[in-house]
């Protein structure tokens, strides 16, 4: 147990091993990917690391933590002197190993009682392997192997200039770093060799000893200035690689200036460690600075004309607020890298539990958060993570079976839009088997057949959020206890965020994360009804709908007993905001600023034609809302401005409110309440079912007419040169050009010769009020209809062209005309006829329609 | 011999108290933003410099007509868990319950603040007037007639 008390210092401590661990991890991944041939820097990294730990729970007496990373670092000692191979066997134990540490910094006063056996005997197992790679090291050249320094001792950074120091003195560098082994122990010294040394001029030296700062002087007889004492040893090694000393050229190594470049962007000076809260308190002062600004530019802005100056005054606060906000904001955000970096091992440990072949995307890493809304995702994201792994991707036997790739790629994006912060989540796996979902849904009683006969494939592919549901066949460790999505959607809804999700079966599943930039201040809308305001956060807006009273009976229809907004060819279910909050209201404001109650007891109602001033004004502002895959419509009385808002939680008073997520101070002073969609949906219990059937109805009708308009490749043709007919081409057996003065005459009947036999024909004009063939015309064409049997030609003048056309055509009200309908098609009117209504005209029997069937 | 001080005001002109302690300030804000769906005693949210407070209508809470604001209307507003915390008798006001947010009470009036032995203070009867008795810990006789101590446990418990 620690016998040391300092808090502060402990915390740091600590917080310091917990960055260490987590620099580890994707480090020792590496080390496992690059297997023997292991980049030295990363194992360096690595043992610089563990050794910080292990120096600093030492002096702070953690045995537990002592101990552990000590093996720890013996074993990568070994691998970073080439005594032993990096092997997954050992990236296993190490592993296991950081995975303990942090167990123990967890709970740092408890650390010392709680077990490491295991994670020892294991690092130590691999220990005793030395021995069998030692045969092996004779084969690899020897590497510069840096010493540990002194427990209980100083370091020192020395800067030897060679000329001056040495040679001046006729002492040789190696006479004087065998010099100072004998007072202490040289840790490393760079350049490495002698050679380099003398090409450069000079050489750092790190350097451990019992010796005291001004003893060290004695002892070098180097000038104060060259002699940098550290305090802490532990972190000599690090600081070696830190501090810049003039390199050589041919014998530098590669490996070494990266990690100079590194540790430099890492450097303790750059940043400084600030208590949360402390932060918490200068963005809620920030907030209230933007309040305060705000209600001062409210109540300047009159008399701030006539005071000389004061504009420009009120300005420059209202910039350096608004940079202030900012700023203070930014010191918030953290890389979502932070989170997304644990990842790699999650789906590493998990695919070898499944055994399964995966591979993580990663984009984005960089995409800034506000810090709680990164702590609160973790859970979240880690679950749905684990959810890909676990029902998403599959075996690999399975993979190669569907003619995939055997390794299933999950892809995680972070990125900016429309101002918030998007996170998609996607696997190649298997998708969702909905089917399976909804019969799992009705087995476990959530919901009914009926309701989910009446679903949408989205609605189906939601059930996924329903509370107390699992799809996996059996529980694992891993996943399956059912408490997951559901969970997953609420805490993503409680960051103020939004998730959505699609699935091909078989082809894999997407998920879409929204997120607000941070939690403490949102942009959004402000709406009123009855003279109260309510503020709307921006990301779950989708966009505003004004219908003029005229409008609202072409565009606002009753499914059931609700009343749904017809937008671009999608059905929005209506909801008043004064209806879901249960106030009365004074629906809109008449000329002469005397609200008038609307007496509309439906949305869809109209108000009579002849109370026509009140009609004008009596129009819907509608607020189009996302709460998940969901869109609805709100209709409130008045749109404001848009805010900067900072959000103030609900007292345990209202918390049975489920319309709002919370409260807040606008600009004018005055408290509004920020309205939720999800618990607007949830309180009124808003349905999506039936406006979902309607319009799986409408998306049947426009199928329909797609199909109808399919096979629509209408041949265009005149007769009268002003007029403009089609037919089906499918109507068309055969067309065939011909001069008209081939045409002979039998009676009142005209044929033609056609191969070799008397082919009847007969004229539009005959059948039809349409224009006659002109006369002086020296050519014609013959359409011989399918429907003729080849019994028969129509003549006409001239073929226009064949064109696909999904026109809408409309329908004549007289059957069997011969005329089915008319359209503008490309600016012209055209007439489309019906062969088998004109043949029946002119006599021809129906059982011709035979060829129709062809 | 141990005293209390309470902060006495009235409600439909009976004398009531609260332990000073809770208080944090009395003022006279009364801009109230109405909150829909919330319990009918909740009367709406005030902006108390920046800070949000939910103002309850006491009378309301105990039972009793709503009050009607007037010049004399005052608004209680009661010390949080926070601000307790450097109290020496947090321990000792905060037994069983806490107050995590920031809550104002409608009052008719404000009276007195009035230090009472604690000897003096009686167990409450079953109920004074309308008010029933599981919302008070006990009543004294001042000379300018009967004070009525309210059990703060029991006035915000309803938020449970």
């Amino acid at each position: 147990m620690s016998t040391f008390t300092d808090d502060n210092l402990l915390q740091e401590f600590v917080a310091e091993s917990r960055d260490h661990l987590s620099t580890i991890e994707p480090d020792l991944l590496m080390m496992e990917q690059q297997g023997e041939n292991t980049d030295s820097e990363v194992v360096n990294r690595i043992f610089r690391a563990i050794h910080s730990i292990k120096g600093a729970s030492g002096f702070f007496g953690f045995e537990g933590l002592k101990n552990l990373s000590h093996v720890m670092e013996n074993l990568l000692m070994l691998i970073r002197d080439g005594q032993l191979l990096s092997s997954p066997q050992l990236v296993e134990a190490l592993l296991q190993g950081v995975d303990k540490l942090n167990a123990l910094l967890a709970d740092i006063h408890a650390s010392d009682s709680v077990s490491i056996e295991m994670e020892v005997a294991s690092l130590s197992a691999l220990l005793e392997h030395k021995h069998e790679a030692t045969h092996k090291e004779a084969a690899k050249p020897a590497k510069p192997a840096s010493k540990k320094p002194l427990s209980g001792s100083y370091t020192y950074c020395l800067t030897v200039d060679i000329s001056r120091d040495l040679r001046e003195e006729n002492r040789t560098l190696s006479d004087f770093i065998a010099h100072l082994n004998t007072v202490g122990q040289v840790i490393s010294r760079e350049p490495d060799t002698e050679q380099d040394a003398e090409a450069v001029g000079c050489c750092r030296i790190i350097f451990s000893t019992v010796l005291e700062p001004d003893l060290v002087l004695l002892a070098t007889s180097l000038p104060e200035s060259q002699i940098v004492s550290y305090t802490e040893s532990e972190n000599a090694t690090q600081i070696a690689e830190s501090t810049p000393v003039p390199r050589v050229q041919a014998g530098s190594n590669r490996s070494n200036t990266k990690s100079a470049a590194r540790n430099s962007s890492h450097d303790a000076t750059d940043s400084i460690r600030v208590r949360i809260d402390l932060l918490n308190k200068l963005m809620e002062l920030a907030g209230e600075l933007v309040l305060s600004r705000n209600q001062l530019l409210r109540t300047l802005s009159p008399e701030a004309q006539q005071i000389s100056g004061l504009p420009a005054i009120a300005q420059n606060i209202d910039l350096i607020t608004s940079d202030l906000q900012e700023h203070i904001m930014q010191t918030r955000m953290q890389p979502i890298g932070s989170v997304f970096g644990k990842f790699p091992r999650i789906i590493r440990d998990m695919a070898k539990q499944l055994g399964k072949d995966i591979n993580l995307m990663m984009e984005g890493e960089d995409v800034e958060l506000d810090k709680s809304i990164i702590e609160s995702l973790s859970d979240p994201l880690t679950h749905l993570i684990r959810n890909c792994c676990d029902h998403g991707i599959e075996l690999p036997e399975e993979r190669t079976r569907q003619g995939k790739f055997q390794t299933g790629t999950i892809l995680l994006r972070a990125f900016h839009q429309d101002g918030q912060i998007n996170i998609s989540i996607t696997d190649d796996g298997r998708g969702i088997d909905t089917d399976k979902l909804a019969s799992k849904a009705i087995q476990k009683g959530l919901i009914t057949e009926a309701e989910v006969k009446a679903m949408s494939s989205q609605e189906l592919t939601n059930l996924i959020f329903l509370p107390g549901l699992s799809t996996a066949e059996k529980v694992s460790d891993i996943s399956g206890r059912g408490v997951g999505m559901d969970v997953v959607k609420t805490n993503i809804n409680r960051l103020g965020g939004q998730i959505q999700i699609e699935t091909t079966c078989g082809e894999g599943t997407s998920l879409l994360l929204r997120l607000p930039l941070t939690l403490a201040i949102i942009p959004s809308l402000i709406v009123g009804i009855a003279g109260q305001r309510f503020a709307i956060p921006q990301i779950n807006l989708v966009e505003l709908v004004h219908i003029r009273a005229e409008d609202i009976p072409s565009r606002i229809e009753k499914v059931g007993s609700a009343a749904v907004l017809r937008l671009r060819g999608q059905l929005l279910p209506l909801l008043r905001l004064a209806d879901v909050l249960e106030i009365r209201q004074p629906l809109f404001i008449d000329a002469a600023k005397t609200p008038i109650p609307d007496r509309r007891q439906e949305i869809a109602d109209i108000r009579p034609e002849q109370a026509t001033e009140n009609r004008r004004q009596s129009g819907y502002n509608i607020i189009v809302l996302r709460a998940g895959n969901h869109q609805f419509g709100l209709i409130v009385d008045e749109l404001f401005d848009t805010e900067e808002i900072v959000v103030k939680s609900l007292s345990n008073f209202l918390k049975n409110c489920r319309c709002f997520s919370g409260a807040t101070i606008m600009g004018d002073g005055r408290v509004a309440m920020i309205l939720d969609p999800n618990g607007i949906i949830a309180h009124t219990g808003l349905s999506f079912e039936n406006i979902e059937s309607e319009r799986q109805k409408l998306d049947m009708a426009a199928k329909q007419k797609d199909a109808i308009a399919d096979g629509q490749t209408l041949l265009f043709f005149n007769n009268a040169p002003q007029e403009t007919f089609a037919v089906p081409l499918t109507d068309v057996l055969r067309l065939e050009k011909f001069n008209p003065s081939e045409i002979t005459r039998v009676g009142n009947r005209e044929f033609i010769n056609y191969e070799g036999r008397g082919l009847p024909l007969m004229r539009l004009e005959d059948y039809l009020p349409v224009g006659a063939f002109p006369d002086e015309h020296s050519e014609a064409y013959l359409i011989i209809p399918k429907q003729g049997n080849g019994q028969i030609g129509i003549i006409v003048s001239r073929i226009l062209d064949t064109m696909d056309c999904s026109a809408e055509w409309e329908q004549k009200e007289e059957q069997n005309t011969g005329i089915s309908g008319w359209a503008v098609i490309n600016n012209r009117i055209t007439v489309r006829l019906e062969f088998r209504e004109l043949l029946g005209q002119a006599g021809f029997s129906t059982q011709a329609k035979r060829g129709e069937a062809a | 011999m141990s005293t209390t001080v309470f902060t006495t005001f009235q409600l439909d002109e009976q004398l009531f108290g609260i332990d000073i302690r809770f208080v944090r300030e009395i003022n006279k804000q009364l801009e109230l933003s109405p909150v829909p769906h919330a319990p009918d005693y909740v009367c709406g949210l005030i902006n108390l410099r920046g800070q949000i407070v939910t103002v309850v209508d006491l009378k309301r809470r105990l039972g009793l007509e709503d009050t009607c604001l007037t010049s004399d209307t005052h608004n209680l507003i009661i010390k949080t868990d926070q601000e307790l915390a450097t109290s020496p008798d947090r321990d000792e006001l905060l037994q069983d319950f806490s107050i995590p947010d920031k809550v104002g009470f409608l009052v008719d009036q404000i009276g007195d603040i009035v230090t009472v032995s604690d000897d003096t203070i009686a167990q409450p009867p079953a109920n004074v007037g309308k008010v029933d008795g599981q919302y008070l810990t006990g009543v004294v006789s001042l000379q300018e007639g009967l004070l009525t101590i309210l059990s703060m446990h029991k006035i915000l418990k309803g938020r449970d």
